[in-house]
């Protein structure tokens, strides 16, 4: 037994996706984004979901993060099936469970970084003091000190990101959902993101869900699913491989998931 | 293909600007319906009218200038909009001449979109307009076909005037602009700095500071000879521009040093959001301010001017006066000739006399001297005192319907306005005065309306009420046939009168200079003259008609200053629903962020007014203050509160059609 499965067995289940499905448009052109999709992640783990664009990457984080119904299928969010959350409980639910990181970083333009990150702390009405030393703390940690008085226009991308990502953990939620996090991003800036989300992970057993294309940001991940037209198509872990042994496997996957090779 | 893109962005622009095109066709509608004022027969056969004219065409050239230089102002800033498609147009080898051509297309398609509807709502305007002007002015309103060939040439070739303004600065601007510009447009907007520094702060301070003293300045007039209004007219655009420059800096300072003000109840997102808005249209918005400031002086100015008016006609309780100069007269011929023309509900003739002694009309001029008023400012007549018959003051009270009063047919007594009352009753509290032996009355002071207000009534501010055989040692300075009739005389008939009866029409403006020193009167020629409630209004029609022409103005400038922020507010709806999705995804409650955006709306719209207020403000209670000063000779003819009564009119009717421009956007916000 492999020390990643030997760390699952003492983690519990924290998301239960079992048999989604999810279909779009009218009753005479359905389209099946999502086909009988299940699978588990456990508490403090992080993973990947990779696919080809229109594979259902996006719609899977939609459904999972609420903002999108799922047509059939539970999905299970520490034990509460977050697809009956009645809509009066939806944004406390957000709010408690759930931190967004997106591709194009999602800052509010009017405020300074500082601010960006101290949001959802304002939104869930927490007292001033607390704030400003959650969020120095946080900026310490992802080194944003200097830039905490700036507008996201006065930083580069790569502080943006990292500011998107401190707005989306600071509140500690159950589950950090990740969308193509680097995506707009230069290699160095995506590097640097990606060690900080590893080394977030590693420190606060946080539980990242991250969608991605990337063959190299998906090797930060302990585990991978594969999409491929709305379904499971592959699943590999990463165990106790370097990460550049994990970033080979990941590209033959996805030779095989574009159709180079057998599966 | 070019013609076809044209008319497909000339729709599409229509509904994404709705509000502003509503605004243009509304603009169209209000040039109409004025300009039919200017070619209207029943308009034109009225000599006071012969200023209204003139008064609505500087109206209009003043609104197309300004209405020219915003619709200008709009299509730039919706031009500026569309740059990355502009962009996109020069990417596919379309040359800038080509394009300036397609938005001089767009321009004149959205132009016709607007004209023609405009101009059917004109055509109903123009009636509601001549149903409101026309009792005005003493004629009769008939519904008729509403099409005024002349009027339409002429809004034509307003609205034409205007669209060219607007066109030609923004042709100049896509002839000249390049493929960079075009496409790297929206970066160059992210490099808007939104912090603030204590310069802005006190820069904000000292705007406030300014606004004060500008307002003090034309409130207080302290020191006169017309320096105060334009000291207090600097002061007060100083403000408007220092307001609108520092009030984002000034916010985004408070915002920067008070963590636990930002932080709690939402505060964040809201005032930041806010303070960004307003720091990219501070220009506009001092633009903004400064046109609603037009529009709220001119409605007030035109409120206090209507108000006037209508007291000054009030305070002259007969509907017909008619005046014989110097000695008495049998008036029973002339009073045939009404009662033929509109039934009568009563009428007397009396004298009103007077003698050598001033002292009571000194008291009056001195309290009304103290009070900034003039007084008595030039009519001989009303140099000495003046007296009335007992027996006449009884008939008088009874038809008027006044409280029947027993008078000691051995005691004199004072009616006089109620500004000189106190004056009157203290110095007979003091003095113990007498009339051909018979003592004045200090108890008993009657002080109810009895057209005292103006020259040629019952005495000018008082008249002393003797007993019959007092006025024997006195001269009459004028008899007076007075009559009440069953309802108001039209125009034509006090024209049927005057001419039946040979009467002059009694002027108050024109006057003839007796001898030098000697003041004047208004008696100009041998004859009777014609006075009277309606007879007033005629004669002072020039007042109704610039308060019109001031109502014109500014219900244009409200709604294009209205339409323009509501636009303004609605082309950045993308930006706040990406705002508000992220707060939904944050976990803020739906109505928690339909608040907040409900709270940035509000303060936007909002903003521009506050300025607004003070400074409009304070020159509505310079103006109407001066106009009613110039009308009046006695302070509280209008009543204690006239002024801020006026201003709360104004409010009223600025906040309401502001409102439904505010409701248009909100409407327009949650589509």
């Amino acid at each position: 037994m492999d020390g990643y499965h030997r760390n699952n067995q003492r983690r519990a289940c924290l998301l239960e996706v079992d048999s989604v499905e999810k279909y779009y448009g009218s009753p005479q052109a359905v389209t099946k984004a999502l086909d009988q999709i299940g699978f588990r992640v456990q508490a403090g783990e992080y993973i990947a979901v990779m696919g080809a664009s229109g594979s259902g990457k996006t719609t899977l984080l939609n459904c999972i993060s609420t903002i999108d119904t799922v047509s059939s299928g539970r999905i299970l969010l520490d034990g509460r099936d977050i697809t009956a959350i009645p809509a009066a409980d939806i944004a406390a639910f957000r709010r408690e469970a759930l931190g967004f990181v997106f591709q194009e970083f999602n800052l509010l333009d009017t405020l300074t970084l500082e601010e960006n990150i101290a949001l959802p702390l304002t939104v869930r009405e927490m007292p001033t003091t607390e704030i400003r030393e959650k969020v120095h703390v946080m900026a310490h940690r992802l080194g944003l000190w200097d830039a905490l008085g700036k507008f996201p226009c006065q930083v580069s991308g790569g502080q943006k990101q990292r500011c998107a990502f401190a707005r989306a953990v600071i509140g500690e939620p159950k589950l950090i959902l990740a969308d193509e996090p680097t995506g707009a991003l230069d290699s160095a800036s995506a590097r640097v993101l990606l060690e900080i989300m590893h080394r977030f992970h590693e420190e606060s057993h946080a539980t990242i869900l991250m969608v991605t294309h990337d063959a190299f940001s998906a090797s930060f991940a302990e585990r991978i699913l594969f999409l491929k037209d709305g379904r499971i198509f592959n699943e590999i872990l990463k165990g106790e491989k370097e990460r550049d042994v994990f970033y080979q496997e990941i590209l033959d996957v996805l030779c095989v998931l574009g159709g180079d090779r057998p599966c | 293909m070019l013609k076809q893109l044209s008319l497909r962005n000339a729709r599409r622009q229509a509904r994404e600007y709705a509000l502003y095109f509503i605004t243009l066709a509304c603009t169209v509608s209000f040039l109409y319906a004025f300009n039919t004022l200017l070619f209207s027969d029943r308009v034109k056969s009225l000599p006071e009218m012969q200023v209204l004219p003139y008064m609505i065409v500087a109206a209009s050239a003043l609104i197309v200038l300004i209405t020219g230089r915003i619709i200008g102002y709009m299509a730039g800033y919706m031009l500026k909009r569309r740059s990355r498609e502009f962009g996109v147009y020069m990417l596919c080898g379309i040359p800038n001449r080509d394009i300036a051509r397609l938005l001089s297309r767009e321009t004149v398609l959205m132009g016709v979109l607007a004209f023609l509807p405009g101009m059917v709502l004109g055509m109903v305007l123009s009636q509601l307009l001549e149903a409101a002007v026309l009792p005005m002015l003493g004629i009769r309103y008939r519904l008729r076909f509403p099409f005024s060939l002349p009027a339409a040439w002429l809004t034509l070739a307003y609205f034409f005037l205007m669209l060219l303004c607007s066109l030609a600065k923004n042709r100049r601007w896509i002839r000249r602009v390049t493929l960079r510009d075009l496409l790297l447009s929206e970066r160059q907007n992210e490099t808007v700095l939104l912090s603030g520094n204590a310069l802005t702060a006190a820069l904000f301070l000292l705007s406030l500071c300014m606004g004060g003293v500008g307002f003090w300045f034309l409130i207080a007039l302290p020191i006169g000879a017309g320096f105060d209004l334009l000291v207090g007219t600097v002061c007060l655009v100083l403000f408007l521009f220092g307001f609108f420059g520092s009030i984002p800096g000034f916010l985004a300072r408070v915002l920067e040093d008070r963590d636990a003000w930002k932080y709690r109840r939402h505060r964040l997102t809201v005032f930041r959001g806010f303070a960004a808005r307003i720091r990219s249209a501070s220009a506009a918005l001092g633009l903004l301010s400064a046109l609603f400031t037009l529009a709220l002086a001119f409605y007030g100015i035109g409120l206090g001017i209507s108000s006037v008016t209508d007291r000054l006609v009030d305070m002259n309780l007969w509907d017909v006066q008619i005046l014989h100069p110097e000695g008495l007269r049998d008036f029973f011929s002339y009073e045939e000739v009404i009662a033929r023309i509109v039934p009568l509900k009563g009428s007397y003739s009396y004298a009103v006399y007077t003698d050598a002694e001033t002292v009571f009309s000194k008291l009056r001029e001195k309290t009304a001297a103290e009070a900034g008023y003039s007084g008595n400012p030039m009519y001989r007549e009303f140099f000495q005192d003046t007296y009335m018959k007992q027996s006449d003051y009884r008939k008088l009270r009874e038809l008027l319907g006044l409280e029947e009063v027993s008078l000691d047919p051995a005691v004199c007594y004072v009616h006089c306005l109620p500004a000189l009352a106190g004056a009157f009753r203290d110095f007979l509290g003091r003095e113990e005065r007498s009339y051909a032996g018979y003592p004045v009355s200090g108890q008993e002071l009657f002080s109810e309306d009895f057209s005292q207000s103006d020259i040629y009534g019952n005495g000018l501010g008082y008249i002393l009420v003797v007993p019959d055989g007092a006025v024997a040692q006195c001269s009459v300075l004028y008899s007076m046939c007075a009559v009440l009739t069953e309802s108001p005389l039209s125009h034509e008939a006090l024209d049927e009168i005057a001419e039946t009866c040979g009467l002059i029409r009694l002027r108050r403006s024109t006057v003839r200079s007796v001898s030098p020193g000697s003041g004047c009167t208004a008696f100009v020629a041998e004859g009777d003259y014609l006075s009277g409630k309606w007879a007033d209004r005629d004669s002072a029609s020039y007042l109704p008609a610039m308060s019109i022409c001031l109502f014109y103005l500014a219900l244009v400038l409200e709604i294009t200053g209205a339409a323009i922020l509501a636009t303004q507010l609605l082309s950045d709806r993308a930006a706040r629903r990406r705002q508000n999705d992220l707060l939904r995804r944050l976990g803020m409650e739906e109505r928690q962020v339909a608040r907040t955006g409900r709270w940035q709306m509000g303060l936007f719209f909002l903003l521009p007014l506050p300025p607004a207020i003070l400074v409009s403000s304070a020159y509505v209670i310079l103006c109407a203050g001066r106009l009613e000063r110039g009308l009046f000779y006695f302070p509280g003819i209008c009543g204690p509160l006239w002024l801020p009564r006026v201003l709360g009119r104004t409010l009223l009717v600025f906040g309401l059609l502001f409102f439904i421009y505010y409701a248009a956007a909100r409407i327009g916000e949650e589509k």
